[in-house]
């Protein structure tokens, strides 16, 4: 085989990044996609806000869809906030110093995240359907990822809820790819992984 | 609490560098005042702002900023506020966390409550 059929049927190379705001189910949506892909997990998951407050990274994912093969790295990132209440996590039964350690390593997360932003391919947006989707972080991050040209997929989660608004989320953002899952139950995941092998087939 | 309100005009801060600006928004945030700008952040200046609020939370009297962007469109006449020579439409609302809860509801109106 010659080196140029070998590169073409190399699998690409993509790092996979999730975004989004405090507890929108980031590392839940990467535990699915490790799980279907790498029978691994990226990270712990918690009803506590700011449970992922360092990056974490699952390498070597061969991913397959519609043809496209990738070779993925699961990037989970912080929640992006623009505050941080050492309170918050008191009232999730933190201690007082444990919330105060939590708040520290949750600030030192975010400038992080936000740092890594450029090493990133392709991102997951998510978004969460049961919440109104106008908190301004998710702007901010969609307004950096257009300006850096990369490409997004806007995910609404936990759509397996009640009351869950997918509608709401489809007007705030018309003019962007959205697609619903549920990362819990896998509802809607399929048309994600059609998507972003979509997306990466057009990166350079 | 007490807390102000400044509308900061466009000719307050567009000489200022994107650093400048920041740090001028951060001086007066931490200072329990709440701005709305009229010559708003690009979203770049809004993840930047972010990033520069982290390293000022210290826990316990300030614990960061509630920031919102939108597009006043075409028809909203911010000449009121600002004067007539106002044409910029995209205005920032930057303000100590625990001074307000902003909302925007279904119909696309920003309600925002100041907390005492």
């Amino acid at each position: 085989m010659s080196w140029r059929l070998w590169l073409k049927s190399k699998p690409k190379s993509v790092n996979l990044g999730f975004y989004g705001e405090v507890n929108a189910g980031k590392t839940t949506l990467a535990n699915k996609i490790g799980k279907d892909w790498a029978d691994q997990e990226v990270g712990v998951v918690s009803e506590i806000p700011h449970e992922t407050r360092s990056i974490q990274k699952l390498e070597k994912v061969n991913f397959a869809a519609n043809g496209t093969k990738l070779d993925l790295t699961l990037i989970d990132m912080p929640g992006i906030a623009s505050s941080v209440n050492p309170k918050d996590f008191m009232r999730h039964g933190l201690s007082a110093s444990e919330a105060m350690e939590r708040a520290k390593e949750a600030t030192r997360g975010i400038v992080e995240a936000i740092k890594y932003l450029e090493n990133v391919d392709v991102a997951l947006v998510i978004v969460d359907a049961t919440r109104t989707p106008f908190d301004q972080v998710n702007f901010t991050i969609l307004g950096n990822l257009e300006h850096q040209s990369k490409p997004f997929i806007i995910v609404p989660n936990k759509i397996d809820l009640p009351e869950a608004d997918i509608r709401l989320v489809r007007d705030a953002f018309s003019e962007y790819p959205i697609v619903p899952v549920s990362a819990i139950q896998g509802d809607g995941i399929e048309a994600l992984y059609d998507k972003i092998a979509e997306l990466a087939r057009k990166m350079r | 609490m007490r807390y102000r309100v400044d509308f900061i005009p466009f000719t307050e801060t567009h000489d200022l560098s994107s650093d400048e600006k920041i740090r001028y928004i951060l001086s007066k945030v931490m200072r329990n005042t709440i701005l709305i700008l009229e010559s708003g952040l690009t979203h770049s200046e809004e993840l930047d702002l972010i990033q520069k609020t982290m390293g000022k939370i210290d826990y316990k009297d300030f614990i960061g900023v509630k920031l919102f962007s939108f597009d006043a469109g075409d028809d909203f006449k911010w000449s009121k506020l600002f004067g007539k020579g106002s044409k910029n439409k995209v205005f920032t609302i930057v303000a100590p966390n625990e001074a307000v809860s902003v909302i925007k509801d279904k119909r696309g109106i920003l309600s925002i409550r100041i907390n005492s």
